[in-house]
């Protein structure tokens, strides 16, 4: 290693990481699913708006997204849109599911689904078929912020070494703060990235062109490249079937970190002042891929695509600009590993286990805290070390099936008529049909997997649920308290003067 | 019990509902072909621009919903220190 730099920044990034979320614990117990959980619901606004924007920005901004504008140019932007309208759902479903919390004493995403379906198994379902994405998501996470770890030291570190450096940073504080800790470490991120992405975009651009903004670099493209700055792409597979499926499919995944980020808030309003800026957060992405564009002329011939942001920091800048950049990718990797072992040890518990044995609330509690050991030990870690070359596979079908909980999401936010078989069935189908088009047949007429899942799930959802029996009437007038408070309770005073209201 | 599907009753809400459709429908297709060309604006290619857009129409569009439609008070009145310990918890018991 020639320059020792870049590693101590990054290596100083974890300990100020681990620093502030031993600390953010305070004064409070976390030995109930409350404060362990979601934090108390005491996250404000500011808070939440760098949470929710670092949660969602992992290390495939800092490595993907410019390996896909690299490889492919323009069709990376399709991230920026759909993130964007995750804070349109974040604005209407966020509040409610605080309220939620707040009027029914939810903490995770399956009890709901469980309280509003009358169905302990549909929530069980929900815990552990969510968690396969989840899961995947954590090990991918994982990876990346081992390979930065080794990368920023030259090989000193090694691979398998550094897994366990990042899995036990995190177990630390997670386990001592829990979601308060996921809290402070997430806007610390979430503010480094913003500081990190633009600050090593704009060097880039001004040294390809002596400019302080992209225009040169796209107007070499432009000359260049242009089958870059147009779908579909440099290698003509974003189609715009692909474009617009992708982007349904992402936007309607509610992942349970999402879910406990919403529940950490101090107040709806917090959630929806935060989620109303969420979208400005998203300009990160810009600058970075921009350094994938700039890798076009600098660094033609790469092996690896999401390699081109870290070999040209290698390259061409400063040491005090690696280790920036290794130091956000690193914040990157682990602001998004963090939240789904928490969320995925927490349902579990909550969702699973808890049911099993009848546990207490005060036990439950306790276990979901130290059930994130096993998680790490058993399998993130693990299967880490492995380096799967099927995970992505694993990933996409796992986020693919997590769209189509939709079903369960429309009954509890607008449709009161869907019964748990109607969702059970849409689910089955759904997710048999992700599979297939994932696996087998992959993406069938350039459209998405999940959405043709979500084509076969809907209708299916819809037709079963009309012919079966729905909730009870005093479950769905506890929800519709929430949803739509306004709205006449009977059929026929609902006929007289529809007052009900989506978005309000 | 009414089960029909819970949809915008006032004008406002209608109205808010149709802008947000709006921001959705121009980040797919067939609208995102009016900016599907090889030109640069603000020294942006058009798709990223479109992008940056559209993060500023959600952004507005939302910031507009929340001055013409206040939370109710059902949701912002949610006592988190007062939650329902009983029907909630019920299902796994």
């Amino acid at each position: 290693m020639s320059e020792p730099i870049p590693l101590l920044m990054t290596l100083a990034y974890v300990a100020v990481a681990l620093w502030l979320g031993v600390r953010a614990r305070g004064s409070h117990r976390m030995d109930s699913l409350e404060q362990w959980g979601v934090a108390g619901r005491s996250m404000g606004p500011v808070v939440m708006y760098l949470l929710m924007g670092a949660g969602s920005i992992s290390a495939y901004t800092f490595m993907g997204a410019p390996g896909w504008a690299w490889s492919k140019g323009v069709p990376v932007f399709y991230v920026v849109i759909y993130l964007s309208y995750l804070a349109l759902i974040a604005w209407y479903c966020g509040p409610r599911v605080w309220a939620f919390g707040a009027r029914l004493g939810h903490v995770t995403q399956a009890q709901a689904v469980a309280d509003r379906f009358e169905s302990p198994l549909l929530g069980a379902l929900t815990s552990l078929v969510m968690s396969i994405g989840a899961m995947a998501y954590a090990v991918l996470q994982t990876i990346g912020a081992a390979y930065i770890l080794e990368v920023m030291s030259g090989g000193l570190l090694p691979f398998t070494l550094n897994i366990w450096l990042v899995l036990g940073t995190i177990a630390i504080y997670l386990f001592i703060s829990g979601q308060r800790a996921i809290g402070v470490t997430n806007a610390f991120q979430g503010g480094l990235m913003l500081i990190v992405a633009w600050t090593i975009g704009l060097w880039a651009a001004h040294r390809l062109t002596g400019d302080w903004w992209f225009g040169g670099v796209f107007e070499r493209l432009r000359d260049t490249h242009i089958d870059f700055l147009t779908l579909p792409g440099g290698l003509g597979d974003m189609s715009f079937a692909f474009w617009t499926s992708s982007i349904i499919v992402s936007m309607f995944s509610f992942q349970q970190p999402v879910w406990l980020q919403w529940m950490s808030a101090d107040s709806a309003q917090s959630i929806r002042r935060s989620a109303s800026w969420l979208p400005t957060y998203y300009f990160v992405i810009l600058p970075m891929v921009v350094v994938g564009f700039i890798g076009i002329f600098s660094l033609p011939d790469l092996e690896r695509a999401d390699t081109v942001a870290l070999q040209l920091a290698f390259q061409q800048m400063p040491p005090i600009l690696v280790g920036l950049l290794g130091a956000g990718t690193l914040a990157a990797a682990m602001s998004s590993s963090e939240p789904y072992i928490h969320g995925t040890a927490l349902t579990w518990t909550r969702d699973v286990i808890r049911p099993l044995f009848k546990l207490s609330e005060r036990r439950t509690g306790q276990l979901a805290r130290y059930l994130i050991f096993p998680i790490m030990l058993l399998i993130v870690g693990p299967v880490a070390m492995l380096n799967p070359g099927n995970l992505i596979m694993i990933l996409l079908v796992g986020l693919g099936f997590a769209a189509q909980m939709l079903p369960a999401f429309i009954g509890l936010f607008v449709w009161p008529r869907a019964t748990r078989t109607g969702v059970l069935c849409g689910l089955s189908a759904g997710f048999i049909v992700t599979a297939l088009f994932t696996v087998v047949w992959p993406n069938p007429l350039g459209v998405h997997a999940g959405a043709w899942g979500l084509i076969v799930n809907l209708p299916l959802f819809v037709a079963v649920s009309r012919v079966t029996r729905p909730a009870s009437d005093a479950t769905l007038a506890r929800f519709m308290a929430i949803v739509a408070p306004r709205r006449p309770t009977s059929r026929s005073a609902g006929e007289r003067e529809p007052t009900s209201s989506t978005i309000t | 019990m009414n089960h029909r599907l819970i949809r915008p009753a006032t004008r406002r809400g209608k109205a808010l509902l149709a802008l947000f459709l709006l921001v959705i429908l121009a980040g797919l297709w067939p609208a995102v072909l009016l900016a599907n060309h090889a030109v640069l604006i603000l020294g942006l290619p058009a798709l990223a621009a479109w992008s940056c857009l559209i993060i500023l129409a959600s952004t507005g569009v939302m910031l507009l919903a929340n001055r013409l439609l206040p939370l109710p008070t059902s949701i912002t009145q949610a006592d988190p220190t007062k939650a329902a310990s009983g029907p909630g918890e019920r299902v796994d018991e």
